[in-house]
């Protein structure tokens, strides 16, 4: 684990030091990718909690029978709303291409093109990458799904 | 020093509300999702675990490898 933590942190301090433009930046960030995927199906193979038939079935059932738990439901829907606020702003900024409306990535950017906000930003993206890949798997056989 | 535009502005109200809500059910108890709910919910299985992945390759992606 610690092995872990050092090697990814390693990589981010490395990754700050090529901008976005060099081959190099883009080479280790599409096999940061690959790797990902390959780690997450290796590891995820028999340990996914449910399977996504059942999952997408339990949930549609939860937002139909939303009147059983309106403060959940409406706390949902908040960060549903939310995600959407985002979403539909940064395209209006990107569609407008207007200096008075920055887009997410332009904000980002301000941080990126230095060479330690670039190393954060890639960590906490690699760390947030980790957590997708490893985050909430079971023990193999004890899901009841095979899968 | 870069001067502060509309844009900008709605940046920081829309942060504000993330975060505040963030906090929000954070401090709920669990009677409302927060982040951490919402995210065990995606990673239950491989289909929300792959939708989440997608959304972290194109940020990766477009953040340090084709931002303009």
């Amino acid at each position: 684990m610690l092995l872990a933590v050092a090697t990814l942190a390693a990589l981010a301090v490395w990754e700050g030091g090529h901008p976005q433009q060099t081959p190099a930046a883009h080479w280790s960030v599409a096999l940061t990718i690959v790797a990902a995927v390959a780690v997450a199906v290796a590891a995820g193979r028999g340990r996914q909690h449910t399977p996504s038939r059942r999952w997408l079935a339990s949930s549609a059932r939860a937002a139909a029978g939303w009147r059983r738990a309106p403060q959940r439901a409406a706390g949902a829907a908040v960060w549903v709303l939310l995600v959407l606020a985002v979403i539909g702003w940064d395209m209006n900024s990107f569609v407008h291409q207007a200096h008075d409306l920055p887009t997410l990535s332009y904000l980002f950017g301000r941080v990126t093109r230095f060479r330690w906000g670039r190393a954060l930003v890639f960590a906490a993206w690699l760390a947030a990458g980790a957590g997708l890949v490893a985050g909430c798997l079971v023990p193999r056989g004890r899901n009841g799904a095979g899968r | 020093m870069t001067a502060v535009v509309v844009g900008d502005v709605v940046w920081a109200v829309l942060a504000a509300a993330v975060g505040g809500w963030a906090v929000a059910t954070a401090l709920a108890g669990g009677r409302v999702p927060g982040v951490g709910a919402v995210a065990r919910w995606f990673l239950q299985c491989w289909l929300g675990r792959a939708v989440l992945l997608a959304g972290w390759t194109e940020v990766g992606w477009h953040l340090f490898c084709q931002r303009p």
